[in-house]
């Protein structure tokens, strides 16, 4: 958490948690950018073919993360959390650092499957340079949002507590909710 | 002063005593904000279909590690 649970009256909150958002925004446009580049490697591939590569992917996916595989194997995923050092740093490095780093979302852990779905989705469809970056920065926007509410909120504690109450809802769901967007993009 | 009262907490699984309003807040404003963000990328994307998905898609998966650090 960036912020102490109770709101002080204080604008630097807010500045914070935007720099933290636009650490999240920029590594998570890098990390697509860099499956865009990777996209080019793919080979020629009817749609049908990707389409049914996404799925494959994300059945894999959810299969590891939510089901009977999970203890057998492991998705790439650096399962440790980022060392609140970074974030308190002087000035607004730590945060923009920190947002960087889950933006990116290969130096802390992945709770869900949807951003593995995502990646394999961009690798398979071709996007061009606008769709990846659009895709990332959206991440990255929604990666970092909770904490700009947050800051602003009265009581964070709950207001956090039931922010989290939809995502923990249909938390076994995801990988498969995103594996319907990425088909719906593919046909 | 908030109306509060006792709930089970995402994060621990026990019953504290929880700013109701607060939570409310929480819960509307995690569910709501997307649609106006989606709607946001669909106004600056007309007629590129492909790319307003894949904003919702990031968007989604984004929002769906909330909490994480």
């Amino acid at each position: 958490m960036l912020f102490p649970p109770v709101r002080r009256v204080s604008r630097s909150d807010l500045r914070v948690a935007l720099v933290h958002m636009l650490g999240t925004v920029t590594g998570a446009v890098l990390m697509a950018t860099a499956f865009w580049v990777l996209s080019g490697f793919v080979p020629p591939l009817s749609n049908s073919v990707r389409a049914a590569g996404v799925v494959i992917g994300a059945a894999v996916v959810w299969a590891t993360k939510d089901a009977a595989l999970f203890k057998r194997f492991r998705l790439p995923e650096n399962q440790r959390q980022i060392p609140p050092e970074v974030l308190f740093r002087s000035g607004l490095s730590g945060p923009f650092q920190f947002g960087f780093e889950i933006g990116t979302g290969v130096r802390t852990y992945l709770p869900t499957g949807a951003p593995h779905v995502v990646a394999i989705l961009l690798l398979l469809s071709a996007p061009t340079i606008v769709e990846a970056v659009v895709c990332g920065a959206s991440f990255g926007v929604g990666r970092g949002v909770q904490q700009v509410a947050t800051a602003v909120a009265r009581n964070r504690d709950c207001f956090q507590e039931g922010w989290q109450r939809p995502v923990s809802a249909i938390g076994p769901f995801v990988s498969a909710i995103t594996a319907l967007g990425g088909v719906a993009v593919l046909l | 002063m908030p109306r509060s009262a006792p709930a089970r907490t995402a994060a621990t699984g026990r019953f504290q005593v929880v700013d109701v309003h607060a939570f409310r807040r929480g819960q509307i404003a995690s569910a709501v904000w997307p649609v106006f963000l989606v709607v946001a990328v669909m106004a600056a994307f007309a007629g590129e279909p492909r790319a307003v998905l894949f904003a919702a898609l990031g968007l989604f998966a984004g929002w769906s590690l909330s909490g994480s650090v």
